[in-house]
């Protein structure tokens, strides 16, 4: 069952993110943001989620604390209204509280989530590389926003000790640290992971994310590698089967 | 010659293309140290497996319990085999299931009756079942970390498993008087019964004893609030003592679940009940199409026979002994801090200053390389049919192990 309050969290704290690493990467999200030099933010109702997406210089930045002065405000009343606009349907209503002229602001940042999902969803092979990346750090930030807070999952993911690393034996990496008070996502190598999966290459970890493959099939035929605290294992893979849910 | 798992490997990739995980559930340890570990077995007898590659093993895993007389018994095969011959899956049951429930309530202390299935779930489901027919109530107390089967009030099942399919069912930590205490105050007069297994043996965690007053604490509280106390002695039974895990803990429950050893290997399980459940028992509809077979309860009469005859759980635990002592020291020589827990018969030997299992996942692989099977995070079972030579090697293997891991980790 999708909570909408952890959904609006995974769209802000683990999607939103993905928009520093396309507009680095990617040369047309780059000549999208480079039309614009400013900040937007994001309102959850008045004790929700909140974020700031700031565009310079053709980069995004993306931070949780809230700017000082945002050039536009964007207040969602409640989160189903945030989550229909990453959804794109459903009632979309938000309060620009602030920055109401700013409208090219508004259209920038639109072409860029539109590009974002482009790349997400795309199946060109050029976008494969960036692609994956974006996901391994969309899917450790997402997994860190369960655990903190999906009433079901926080319960789980309190019993974890020790970091899970996702990797691309060839490539990129994330990682999430379940020691501290808060759990935390990091995209690249942990120092000393307790739990690795590995994939073989990037085709195969972007089945893998869209549900595509035997996991465990994979894993005995040497293309995925589980390694360490399988324990953490099983209840990061039930936090992966929710994110998809939530992200479907 | 090194072991190399060629065609362990081409049969898995055949496998994955036409069975979901290719080899449902029993996919660990192969997994946790791919290309250390064989995928598929060709044949076994004694304590020892061969696997499609031709490696040879001395088993600890006993098929995660069953086999505890050696594989290719001859009396229990033959007795299988001269039943299978004079019909296996009739149309009424035969003389044998009448036998061998005699044969189990003399031997279990606490059994009055017995009941025959096929899995340990199924001896688990009909026991939940039992207690709520009993005391026409509905919650059931499960441990932590317990395993009960697959079914879905077990729980252990990451799909397809409702809130609804759990929400008579209360967790509380295994061993903990105080914490069921709580939920007996807490769901007063809704508690059907209790599960736990008679000691505890999670996956991923040190095996847990009980304390000498934890049991007789318990049927006293399950008396106290009219709750039926079921033990789950699928993986234990057999092994501790013939007359039940629950008399060597000095519990007499009242129901109580076996399978696993009980027939060597063979498909069958057990649940037995004290008097008072009788006719809640009496008034039940469980059946399977293959839960009266012949072979497999011919098979099970000669496995009690043959246990009984040699002491069969006394035979395990002398050997475990041996296991868990010859490992304790060869691990303290290279300076390896280890933790070795649980009845000598079923024995869990895990490195004490880890938690993510990486010393231990390198151990059991180098171990199987070796031809020695163990397990990385389930606990291990012995059989009668393990020698002390045959531990002797073991030893000599897990010194090769335990140097790896000294050399990787340092400690
Ligand atoms: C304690 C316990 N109960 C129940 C079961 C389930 O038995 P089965 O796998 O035969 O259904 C097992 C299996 O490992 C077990 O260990």
């Amino acid at each position: 069952m999708v909570n909408e309050a952890v959904l609006s969290r995974v769209y802000l704290e683990a999607v939103l993110p993905c928009l520093e690493l396309l507009t680095l990467r990617d040369t047309r999200a780059s000549q999208l943001a480079a039309r614009w030099n400013g900040s937007i933010r994001f309102c959850v109702g008045l004790s929700g989620p909140r974020c700031t997406v700031e565009l310079r210089d053709s980069r995004a930045t993306v931070t949780p604390a809230p700017l000082p002065r945002p050039d536009v405000g964007l207040f969602f009343p409640h989160e189903i209204m945030l989550n229909n606009l990453f959804r794109g349907k459903g009632l979309q209503i938000a309060l620009p509280w602030k920055g109401l002229t700013k409208i090219k602001g508004l259209l920038t940042f639109s072409k860029l989530a539109e590009r974002m999902q482009e790349v997400l969803e795309s199946k060109d092979r050029e976008t494969l590389e960036l692609r994956a990346e974006l996901m391994l750090g969309l899917m450790s930030r997402a997994i860190a926003v369960l655990a903190r807070h999906d009433p079901d999952y926080k319960v789980q993911a309190s019993h974890l000790h020790g970091v899970t690393e996702f990797r691309i034996r060839t490539g990129s990496a994330s990682h999430v640290d379940f020691s501290g008070g808060t759990t935390k996502a990091s995209v690249g190598r942990a120092s000393s992971p307790d739990f690795i999966l590995e994939f073989a290459d990037s085709p195969l970890f972007l089945d893998v994310a869209d549900d595509k493959v035997d996991v465990l099939a994979k894993a005995c035929l040497g293309e995925i590698s589980l390694k360490g605290d399988l324990h953490m294992g099983q209840i990061v893979n039930i936090a992966l089967d929710k994110i998809g849910e939530y992200l479907l | 010659m090194p072991y190399t798992f060629k065609k362990s490997l081409e049969l898995f990739a055949r496998a994955a293309r036409v069975i979901p995980q290719g080899i449902p559930g029993h996919l660990t340890p192969v997994i946790t140290v791919p290309g250390s570990y064989p995928y598929f077995a060709a044949k076994a007898k004694g304590c020892r497996f061969w696997d499609v590659d031709g490696n040879e093993f001395i088993d600890y895993m006993c098929g995660y319990g069953p086999m505890i007389l050696g594989y290719a018994h001859e009396k229990v095969d033959e007795a299988y085999r001269k039943q299978a011959r004079l019909g296996s899956c009739t149309s009424i049951a035969t003389n044998l299931s009448v036998d061998l429930a005699e044969e189990i309530t003399k031997t279990i202390d606490c059994a009055d009756w017995v009941m025959f299935a096929k899995n340990g779930a199924d001896a688990t489901s009909m026991a939940v079942m039992l207690a709520r027919g009993f005391t026409k109530r509905d919650k059931i107390v499960l441990a932590e970390e317990g395993y009960h089967g697959t079914q879905p009030w077990a729980g252990t099942n990451p799909v397809g498993i409702t809130p609804t399919d759990r929400a008579d069912i209360l967790m509380v930590p295994w061993g903990d008087v105080n914490a069921f205490c709580e939920v007996m105050a807490r769901h007063k007069g809704q508690v059907a019964g209790v599960m736990f297994t008679p000691y505890h043996h999670p996956v991923f965690a040190d095996q847990r004893l009980p304390g000498p007053s934890y049991w007789p604490e318990m049927r006293r509280i399950c008396d106290e609030h009219g709750i039926v106390l079921i033990i789950d002695d699928v993986r234990a039974g057999w092994r501790l003592d013939l007359r039940g895990s629950g008399h060597y803990f000095g519990i007499r429950p009242d129901l109580a679940c076996y399978s696993k050893a009980m027939a060597n290997g063979y498909a069958i399980s057990a649940l037995v009940g004290s008097e008072r459940l009788r006719i809640t028992a009496s008034k039940a509809y469980f059946a399977g199409s293959f839960w009266c077979n012949a072979p497999e309860m011919a098979a099970a009469m000669a496995c009690l026979e043959e246990m009984k005859a040699i002491d069969a759980p006394k035979v395990v635990k002398e050997l475990g002994e041996t296991l868990m002592k010859g490992l304790g020291e060869r691990a303290a020589a290279h300076g390896l801090k280890v933790s070795i827990t649980g009845p000598p018969a079923i024995p869990f030997m895990k490195f004490a200053n880890e938690t993510n299992f990486m010393r231990s996942q390198l151990f059991c692989g180098e171990c199987a390389s070796r031809g020695v099977f163990f397990h990385p995070h389930h606990n291990w079972f012995l059989s009668t049919a393990h020698t002390p030579q045959d531990i002797a090697q073991t030893l000599d293997a897990a010194d090769e192990g335990f140097r790896v891991v000294k050399e990787k980790f340092g400690g």
